[in-house]
């Protein structure tokens, strides 16, 4: 049984890319393997404890906004926030950048208690060793 | 596995009607953590992607697709929990 690791990078925030890049760790998580997610650049903003938004969406995304939104009305899809404690729950880690947490001037406590503890990409490249990386 | 008429009994039910892929398997594995090896999980699903989901998560997993059928347009499973889940 192959039980290989699986790392995403979240960049982007755009909501559409932060949902399925969830929802691939959901599955591996399904299956019995070890996920971590290292969080960069506008990808942060959903950690925040006072988050600008919830739900925003690059130019790609904003063309599809009203079948998001109505299936995440519906309960068709879950919230960002709901599949991070999904997440969570099975054995996730939430690592935050602490490059890009200086960029944006965040602070450690700003974070949602989700977060296990922020590193660099160095750190993070060592933990994940030979595993899966994604890039979203 | 208990087995009333041609019905098999399960433990408990997963309700995943209306959430879509791979949110029915994630339940179902939650759910099956919770039972004893050797029950059984029952799974409603309406997302057609459970056809494929259901018997590659299972057989990775080692827990047991009992049945799986299409019941207009409800997708009835149940699976048998395996020690590793």
């Amino acid at each position: 049984m192959n039980k290989q690791g699986l790392s995403i990078i979240f960049h982007s925030s755009s909501y559409d890319r932060l949902y399925h890049g969830l929802s691939i760790a959901l599955a591996a998580l399904a299956l019995g393997r070890e996920v971590r997610f290292f969080f960069t650049y506008w990808a942060l903003e959903y950690l925040r404890r006072k988050k600008p938004s919830t739900f925003k969406l690059d130019r790609e995304g904003k063309a599809h906004q009203e079948i998001l939104e109505y299936n995440i009305k519906k309960g068709h899809i879950l919230k960002i926030s709901e599949l991070f404690d999904q997440a969570k729950i099975m054995g996730a880690k939430f690592y935050a950048c602490t490059n890009s947490m200086g960029l944006l001037n965040i602070a450690r406590d700003e974070f949602i208690d989700v977060v296990d503890r922020s590193m660099g990409i160095a750190t993070f490249l060592t933990e994940t060793s030979n595993g899966q990386i994604l890039f979203i | 596995m208990d087995i009333v008429g041609n019905r098999i009994k399960a433990k408990s039910k997963v309700d995943a009607i209306g959430l879509f892929c791979p949110i029915p398997v994630v339940k179902l594995k939650l759910e099956l953590e919770k039972v004893r090896v050797g029950e059984v999980v029952e799974l409603l699903a309406d997302d057609p992607g459970v056809c494929e989901d259901l018997p590659a998560w299972c057989k990775e997993t080692n827990n047991k697709l009992l049945s799986l059928e299409n019941r207009e347009g409800i997708f009835v499973a149940y699976v048998e929990r395996h020690e590793t889940n």
